[in-house]
């Protein structure tokens, strides 16, 4: 066995670990009068941010590996709506707003495309934003729009020179986020992800699936 | 879309898990989304009961259930025996870096599948798209259900112009539908139409099998190999990788394609015996064996377990039991007795594979050389056989070929000399002839023994003569063994050596000696021949050649 495939295996047994850690949390949380919960959510909101970055590793293992990721008819919006609940835990001050149409229908992996959601939104979130708002549109392709009211990118982010500005957490985000896009291909057509700024202020990101 | 809340309410589901906490958490939460009639099983046996004894809307297994069957198993069960309708949903829970294996089934697929771990709310989004879907997809499933396959391809047909976004359920759907009505030009048409647009594993696999029966079977095997390599665990490929090499009369590799399947899917009962047949059929008793064994296992406790399967596994057994008395042949035999065992408790009372049992039991009696046993075992194959009321002829010359072994010859002939009035087929005919042939060489070889007793009792009397002539008649047949040929040469010399010089006797001890070729040293006959050779040569020399 590689080390690099031993790694992987702990890394998915972490992620699985700490999943039923939340389990329990939450289960301990529910039954704990209200005016101590301030006390347990710290650990919560840690572990949840444990638990993403676990996955986030294993999906960037796989994803270099160039395992395959199935794909399947999936629907962005449950997808936005799942991101948001595995985020909203870290930053409960913040206002998610899930605007994509019940009937909007798009073909990708649902595990990595929520991951991607997941990470844009803790980019938004880092960058000052209090306000995040989802959108989707189905009727060329699948194009699944993050924006938000914070800083909005660096100049030398916008141009492409450099991958993130940020001097805390992994760094990995948007590169991340382009990996998972490049994994969703049909034929010539390859997914991606488009940056900018918006006139009124703030970030605005799209990952435009074929 | 579908109230949730609503649809949950009047429906029977069942939830199987293995783990407690698992199972209680899905309860509850399907509570929460409104479900009011539900049922837990713990393993794949107790969900069968289950299922074959209420009819349920909704079935969500996990995949992974422990040491038994798995959900897939429990899936495959479920629609063998017909428990499950057309319009009745069984889903998956599996883990995300499953859903590849879990949804290649083309024969028996999911309906859908949820990945772990999941929220109520995730759950309640995939059951609400699940559900919706399955709701616009009624029409086609009724007529599924009652057999009116034609109606429900011009539902689905129709449903695919209405909803484009059905796309992928209704192909998948559709494809098989017209799999099954041959109608495989149409089939090839709507999944390269998906393909197109989406890339998608069961549509490469459909299009093959439509190539396939097409008569294109290279093309076909050359589409599944290219499918395999973006993904290695879509074990349905490796079963029709083997189906089409067998059809193509290349059945030691379709051998090697269902190991690979087995490798990565050990469970599945059907595959097991499929290899063990053609592991068979190939002489790999050893994979045979495997095979059977693990079907045997899998099987004991599903509507696949089967009287075949044990006669097969034994069978297959008999031909590794050959030589020596070590553990592992000891640990065989005991196997295969006990294999015996159970068919003798759980198939009494049919009569037929009671015969089967003697039959077999009888070959593996025959194979360790216990005659006694073998002996006993074709008495009671003649009395099952007795009882089956008309024996067939495949059933008749298994019987014939038991008498053969077990040297009863008079009964032997007389079942074949019927036989051959009845006409049989050109393949029970070629099995008639060679248990002829082999009852032939029995004859002359138990009548070469009688004549070589016989030449062994003048010889002692010192009747040389007479010993001659009875071992020169048994060595005429070419099949005298060795043993004769040495008696008849030591009888001849001894003739010379007590009477007078005889050149034709001589140079039948020539003959003998060059029949019998040159002897290794290891021989236990090797004293013997040397002794005799020595002799010869000195007669030989005597006689001035």
């Amino acid at each position: 066995m590689k080390f690099e495939h031993m790694v992987a295996a702990v890394i998915h047994d972490l992620k699985n670990q700490l999943q039923s850690l939340l389990d329990y949390e939450q289960e301990a949380i529910s039954q704990i009068p209200a005016r101590y919960h301030h006390h347990l959510q710290p650990i919560l909101q840690r572990t949840n941010r444990l638990k993403n970055d676990t996955m986030q590793m294993v999906s960037l293992f796989r994803l270099e590996q160039q395992q395959n990721f199935p794909m399947d008819d999936a629907w962005p919006r449950d997808t936005a709506s799942d991101a948001i609940e595995a985020i909203q835990l870290q930053y409960p001050t913040i206002k998610l707003v899930n605007e994509i149409a019940d009937e909007c229908q798009g073909f990708y992996n649902e595990n990595l495309i929520q991951l991607a959601l997941v990470t844009l939104i803790t980019n938004s979130a880092q960058a000052g934003a209090n306000r995040i708002q989802l959108t989707a549109d189905d009727s060329n392709g699948l194009h699944i729009t993050v924006q938000d009211n914070g800083h909005g990118f660096d100049e030398s982010i916008l141009s492409g020179e450099k991958d993130t500005t940020k001097t805390e957490g992994s760094g990995l985000g948007l590169f991340f986020v382009k990996l998972i896009a490049e994994a969703h291909r049909n034929g010539e057509d390859i997914g991606k992800v488009t940056i900018a700024n918006r006139s009124q202020g703030g970030a605005s990101v799209t990952l435009s699936l074929p | 879309m579908i109230n949730l809340e609503h649809a949950l309410q009047d429906k029977r589901i069942l939830i199987v898990d293995d783990l407690v906490e698992a199972r209680s958490s899905m309860k509850k939460m399907l509570t929460i989304l409104g479900a009011q009639t539900m049922d837990t099983a713990t393993d794949g046996r107790e969900a069968m009961d289950f299922i074959l004894e209420k009819d349920y809307d909704i079935v969500l297994s996990d995949y992974n259930l422990g040491k038994g069957k798995d959900g897939q198993q429990i899936l495959e069960e479920a629609r063998y025996t017909s428990r499950l309708r057309a319009s009745s949903l069984f889903i998956l829970v599996t883990g995300e870096n499953a859903v590849d294996m879990v949804m290649g089934a083309l024969e028996y697929e999911p309906d859908n599948y949820i990945t772990k771990p999941f929220t109520l709310n995730m759950l309640r989004e995939r059951l609400t798209r699940i559900l919706t879907t399955k709701q616009k997809l009624a029409e086609v499933d009724a007529f599924i259900d009652g057999g009116e396959i034609d109606k429900a391809i011009a539902a689905a047909e129709i449903l695919l112009t209405k909803y484009p976004k059905l796309e992928m359920p209704l192909i998948r759907i559709l494809g098989k539908l017209y799999v099954r009505q041959k109608r495989y030009q149409q089939a090839l048409e709507i999944y390269s139409q998906l393909l197109n647009k989406r890339s998608v594993s069961w549509a490469r696999l459909g299009q093959a099998i439509c190539i396939h029966f097409m008569g294109e079977s290279e093309n076909a095997l050359a589409l599944l190999q290219r499918t395999l390599i973006d993904h290695p665990m879509y074990v349905q490929c490796y079963d029709w990788c083997a189906i089409i090499l067998n059809s193509l009369g290349r059945p030691q590799e379709a051998q090697k394609q269902l190991e690979k399947a087995v490798e990565i899917s050990p469970k599945a009962v059907l595959r097991q015996m499929e290899l063990g047949r053609i592991a068979y059929q190939n002489c790999d008793f050893p994979v045979a064996e495997a095979a059977f064994e693990q079907a045997m296992r899998l099987g004991r406790f599903s509507c696949y377990k089967t009287a075949h399967n044990y006669l097969q596994f034994s069978d297959a057994v008999r031909h590794l039991l050959k030589g020596g008395s070590d553990r592992v042949q000891k640990l065989r035999l005991e196997k295969v007795l006990r294999a015996f065992d159970e068919l003798r408790q759980d198939y009494a009372g049919q009569e037929s594979v009671m015969f089967e049992t003697c039959i077999v039991e009888g070959k593996t009696f025959v194979t360790i050389g216990d005659e006694d046993k073998a002996l006993k075992s074709a008495k009671n194959a003649e009395t099952a056989l007795g009882r089956i009321k008309k024996p067939d002829h495949a059933q008749q010359l298994k019987m014939a070929g038991a008498y053969v072994d077990t040297g009863q010859h008079v009964k032997a002939k007389d079942l074949m000399r019927k036989l051959k009035a009845e006409g049989l087929s050109d393949e029970h005919g070629q099995q008639l002839q060679a248990l002829e042939n082999s009852l032939n060489q029995m004859t002359i070889r138990e009548h070469t023994a009688r004549l070589n007793a016989r030449g062994v009792g003048c010889y002692e009397k010192g009747e040389f003569s007479q010993a001659i002539e009875a071992f020169d008649e048994a060595a005429n047949y070419e099949e005298a063994g060795i043993s004769v040929l040495l008696n008849a040469i030591q009888a001849k010399i001894s003739l010379i050596e007590n009477t007078q010089m005889d050149l034709v006797q001589l140079k039948d001890c020539y003959r003998y000696f060059q029949r019998i070729g040159p002897m290794g040293s290891n021989d236990e006959r090797y004293e013997r021949y040397e002794r005799l050779k020595h002799s010869f040569t000195r007669l030989k020399r005597a006689a001035g050649l």
